[in-house]
């Protein structure tokens, strides 16, 4: 297997994210973890010829991270999960901070802060006292932000400088996080309560589907498909990954045992769906091949596709690779934005690791 | 002659030239080498029985001359008397030949004499033929008519054939071409004649044979009259079809239905058989040809009735009655007769036809019957052992203790039961049954509907239910395990036992190169059960597992360890339940899955034990290491330096086959859940005081359950070093409090 690139972290983490909307540069930003520490944030930009790490960190005046989420259209702008511990208590918040020109600044790297933008929480109403679970960006409207509460969720509109509220919404179960399903022009907010997962029409304030019981325990992580409509993978603390179609509640497409302890994050790569990346507390790192359940099923892509009939062997559905450099639990896994072959992972030790998908699979998806 | 000088080293009895017998004796060397090796005293002795020897010798010579000599005087008076004996001889003869020579002459003249007189006799006994058979063709038409009206036709075939051959010898004779007439126009009438009773139905197949054979002779195609007595066969064989197949219903006795069928059609049938081969094909007059298409007209007559009939023989004897009926000895005796009867029925007609085998028939149906026989028994079999899980589901959740009962009882049915199945399925194969005789039959019968078809079905079913019964919410935990432990059990002892079993009762063997049907191994089956025995067991221990993360969870996910402001007074309510949880649990897997080792015997002498000399005794042992692992502020660092010494754990693995691993297994789960959970809260330094509390308390009470402490120790170390990383401003209470506070 190809070498991969370690960073660490002095801290524990659980954020991870890649800088979005960025084809040039393989940037990964990581929050770290620690209640008796302010929160950095650490910008890492890896080469893919050299194998090595750059990282830049910056300062954030606010707790620790725990989670970070790089919005899409402007790809300098980072939504932040952070605890904020006072004396006798510690809550969840959410914000906005932007990342800082670096060809304009004259400050040595270590000294650079973020520059805050806004921090949601205080423009709620000042009773509002509940933690914040989950920050996610919409994935193609501007400005568009949901930030998801124990019981209420809320959407906001940042494009014009100042967030505007758009909607909220109660739930009357707690929910763990959301995910906005990037389909359906973008209208419907998927949440997870502790074993359902349903789906929130954004115009009408609906419920357009639900599975009630996605995973036997706790669902840890929810993403769509990014090329095919009504197809979404979840895992969780039953160890399995699961594929649903939106519309069969009853039924996964597919049920994948292949962690030994809880599963914590599951991610499509956003060029070819049908390689899946997971990540769990039993330390470990897994690249799935899912050729079945794909957008394309014959294991080529549509773009290729077409006048030349490709008579290469089909893609083997299973596990393409086990990646076990973390020695703790792996809460985080992204692929990176600007190399569809190049992806993340981040354990609770505070180790990053910066891994590729094998040479060999590669070519067979790409001829 | 004998020489004992000869005695050289080597004695050969060629080349030796000192042998004075042999041929290569050379004197010069014999004389030098007794001279030279040869005593005085041996010399003279040598010498004088050589003397001795050589006087034999010449009186020998000359008694043989002497002897020789008087004989062949002898022989030369001998030749001299044959001389003069000859020349009388040669006299006689000249005057013998003389008197032949005359005697040749007289009968000469005799033979020309009467010449004339015989020439005469012979002309007239011709004429005598000739009138003679003119006589027989002019009685022919009479004598024709004589004979039909006698309805002897057979002598008037006989008759008309005879003259057909005058007829054609006389034909340039316009007279007789009348009498030819006459005679066609008869044979005509009688050929009519013998054409009617073809339609007539009630004469048997065997009258008509007489007319088939005549009208052959008569010159009429064999192919239409195979048919036409085929075709005066067939409404009674219809009828007698129809008759069985009224008799199909479960209110007619067996017995009368096979007498329907075997005595009344299957005879009728080999009648027609027989009369028919009688005719055209055992016959010597019609040709090789003719024959064949005889043969084939008859198969074809003969295989569509008895497609029917066996249609109609599978519809009953394999019937849902008679199958049920079949339970009861007696009815089964009688099936069992009944099928016998039939293959024999089909045996004795397959005699009766040449290239035709009905037999394979009543065997087959005979095996679908043994085949739908093994079906019913493995019916019951799942049907009974499903409704005994169930009931140990029942039984487990009220006498927990009375699992060892339960699965010995579960075993015992489960094998007496295959075992009656099985001794049923055997009498199939009594010896007295014809059909038991043949040796396919026998071998198809065991491999596929008793081997395949009841036992390896029974085993494979087994296997399936257990994989079933984790989705199925009827059941209880226990059961999963009970189920466990049983298959287990089979597949030690039971597998390999029964499947030997059947195969020496019925005569299966299994290295047979040519075994014709696939024998399924023995150890895919177990293998099979043991895999659901290990699956039903992880099932158990993530199920119990995450019950116990459950509690540890609710411990920690609902409280708000930030806002707790006083010191802890004890252990947390949850643990102590998780402790009650876990001693009861042991209790009911010990039930099933004790340890068999002596460290079970060990862990239960500690564990009779106070718990307060354990824990001093463990204090005074790891009490070194644990503080110093506390009192640094860097408890990432220790974690991180035990992992590289400690190989990476499954949480959710495999696990074996006994109490303390099954238990170590679920504490595992609970624990690893515990740290999950204590890494998502942040807490105060009083939230970490009560974590320390339980932590130790845990570490109290949980030993007892495990087989791997120093696993335990570690896991539990971690939890307590992420509680720490966790905590705002950690500060740790005193190894002595806390321990006194657990004790609470």
């Amino acid at each position: 297997m190809e070498s991969c690139a370690i960073y660490g972290l002095e801290t524990q983490g659980r954020a991870l994210c890649s800088q979005a909307g960025e084809e040039e540069i393989i940037r990964f930003f990581v929050g770290t973890l620690s209640p008796r520490a302010e929160g950095q944030i650490h910008q890492l930009d890896f080469s893919d010829e050299t194998n090595q790490i750059t990282r830049k960190i910056f300062k954030l005046k606010v707790g620790e991270v725990w989670q970070v989420q790089c919005s899409p259209w402007a790809s300098n702008l980072l939504g932040l999960c952070y605890n904020e511990i006072r004396e006798t208590s510690a809550k969840m918040k959410c914000g906005v901070w932007k990342v800082p020109n670096s060809d304009t600044s004259e400050i040595p790297h270590q000294q650079q802060e973020l520059v805050l933008q806004w921090k949601f929480d205080d423009l709620h109403d000042p009773r509002f006292n509940e933690n914040c679970q989950y920050i996610d960006w919409h994935p193609s409207k501007t400005g568009r932000v949901a930030t998801i509460y124990s019981t209420q969720y809320f959407v906001w509109d940042v494009e014009g400088g100042e967030p505007k509220l758009i909607s909220s919404s109660k739930s009357t179960s707690e929910m763990y996080m959301g995910k906005w399903n990037p389909h359906l022009d973008g209208n419907q907010l998927a949440t997870v309560t502790t074993t359902a997962v349903s789906g929130v029409d954004m115009r009408s304030m609906k419920q357009s589907w639900s599975i009630p019981l996605a995973h036997k325990f706790q669902v840890r992580d929810v993403d769509f498909n990014p090329n095919k409509q009504y197809c979404m993978a979840t895992c969780g603390d039953d160890c399995a990954i699961r594929f649903w179609d939106v519309r069969n509640h009853k039924e996964p497409l597919k049920d994948i045992k292949a962690h030994s302890h809880w599963v914590w994050r599951v991610r499509y790569n956003g060029f070819h769906d049908q390689l899946l990346l997971t990540a769990g507390s039993d330390s470990r790192v897994l690249l799935h091949c899912l050729p079945t359940i794909s957008s394309e099923p014959k294991g080529h892509s549509i773009l290729s596709d077409g006048e030349e009939e490709v008579n290469s062997p089909p893609l083997e559905e299973g596990i393409l690779a086990k990646y076990e450099e973390h020695e703790d639990a792996v809460y985080a896994v992204e692929w990176s934005t600007g190399d569809p072959w190049i992806f993340a992972s981040l354990s609770y030790d505070g180790r990053v690791v910066i891994n590729r998908v094998p040479k060999s699979f590669k070519y067979k998806i790409l001829l | 002659m004998k020489m004992e000088g000869s005695g050289g080293d080597n004695v050969s009895s060629h080349g030796n030239p000192y042998d004075i017998n042999g041929t290569n004796f050379i004197p010069e060397k014999f004389i030098k080498k007794i001279i030279s090796e040869y005593s005085l005293n041996k010399l003279m002795e040598t010498e004088s029985s050589l003397i001795r020897q050589i006087q034999d010798l010449d009186s020998d010579m000359q008694t043989l001359v002497y002897e020789n000599y008087n004989k062949f005087i002898l022989a030369t008076d001998t030749i001299r008397k044959m001389k003069t004996d000859f020349r009388e001889m040669e006299d006689r003869m000249a005057l013998l030949s003389k008197n032949i020579a005359m005697i040749t002459d007289n009968s000469s003249k005799v033979c020309s004499s009467l010449k004339e007189k015989r020439d005469n006799v012979s002309r007239l006994s011709g004429i005598n033929d000739l009138l003679k058979k003119l006589k027989f063709l002019f009685e022919l038409p009479n004598k024709l008519k004589q004979f039909c009206e006698d309805n002897n036709y057979e002598e008037a075939v006989k008759c008309y054939l005879n003259g057909v051959e005058f007829v054609n010898e006389f034909k340039r004779f316009p007279s007789l071409e009348a009498i030819k007439v006459d005679c066609q126009h008869i044979v005509q009438r009688i050929r009519d004649d013998l054409y009617k009773d073809f339609v007539d139905e009630e004469k048997s197949s065997q009258d008509l044979t007489r007319n088939v054979s005549l009208l052959l002779s008569l010159g009429e195609s064999s192919a239409g009259l195979g048919k036409r007595l085929l075709d005066n066969a067939q409404p009674k064989l219809n009828e007698n079809l129809e008759s069985i197949k009224i008799a199909d219903s479960p209110n007619v006795p067996l017995e009368e239905f096979m007498e329907l069928g075997c005595g009344i059609f299957l005879s009728n049938l080999s009648l027609v058989i027989a009369s028919f081969s009688q005719a055209f094909i055992q016959t010597t007059e019609l040709d090789e040809t003719l024959r064949l298409e005889s043969q084939e007209t008859l198969k074809r007559f003969t295989t569509e009735l008895m497609d029917n009939f066996m249609g109609i023989m599978e519809h009953r004897l394999t019937s849902e009655d008679e199958l049920n009926n079949i339970q009861d000895a007696e009815q089964r005796d009688e099936l069992i007769k009944a099928l016998d009867r039939l293959y024999r029925r089909l045996m004795a007609m397959g005699t009766l036809m040449p290239n035709t085998d009905f037999a394979p028939c009543g065997l087959d149906l005979t095996f679908r019957v043994t085949k739908m026989d093994a079906d019913m028994s493995l019916q019951r079999i799942k049907a009974s052992f499903e409704k005994a899980a169930k009931d140990s589901s029942v039984e487990l959740s009220a006498h927990p203790g009375s699992s060892q009962e339960i699965l010995g009882s579960i075993l015992a049915t489960l094998v007496l039961q295959m075992k009656s199945s099985l001794n049923k399925l055997q009498e199939f194969c009594r010896a007295d049954l014809q059909f038991a005789q043949n040796v396919d039959f026998r071998q198809k019968m065991a491999v596929v509907s008793v081997r395949e078809g009841l036992v390896v079905s029974v085993f494979k079913y087994l296997a399936e239910f257990g994989k079933n019964l984790i989705q199925d919410e009827q059941y209880s935990n226990l059961t999963w395990l009970l189920l466990a432990k049983l298959y287990l059990d089979i597949e030690i002892g039971t597998v390999e036992y029964m499947v030997n079993s059947v195969e020496t009762e019925f005569d299966i063997r299994r290295e047979k190169r040519n075994q014709m049907y696939k024998l399924t191994n023995v150890s895919s089956l177990t293998t099979a059960l043991n895999e659901t025995a290990k699956a039903l067991v992880k099932e158990f221990v993530s199920c119990q597992g995450n019950y116990i993360s459950e509690l540890l969870k609710s411990a920690v996910l609902r409280n708000d360890l930030m806002s707790v402001s006083h010191e802890p007074k004890g252990p947390s309510q949850q643990m102590k339940q998780v402790i009650e949880v876990l001693t009861t649990l042991e209790k009911q897997v010990d039930s099933i899955f004790p340890d068999s080792d002596s460290s079970s015997f060990l862990r239960s002498e500690r564990s009779s034990d106070s718990s307060r000399r354990s824990l001093s005794t463990n204090a005074g042992n790891r009490g070194p290491s644990r503080p110093s692992l506390w009192s640094h502020f860097d408890p990432n660092m220790a974690t991180n330096i035990q992992k590289l010494f400690s190989e990476r754990v499954e949480i959710f693995g495999n696990v074996e086959l006994h109490k303390s691993d099954i238990m170590m297994a679920i504490v595992k789960i609970g624990l690893r859940a515990l740290l999950e959970c204590m890494r998502q809260k942040t807490l105060c330094n009083y939230g970490l005081h009560q974590i320390q509390v339980d932590v130790l308390y845990l570490q109290m009470y949980l030993w007892r359950f495990v087989n791997n402490e120093s696993f335990l120790y570690s896991l539990l170390d971690e939890i307590l070093a992420s509680s720490i990383q966790r905590c705002v401003n950690p500060t740790l209470l005193e190894a002595s409090t806390v321990e006194s506070l657990a004790e609470k």
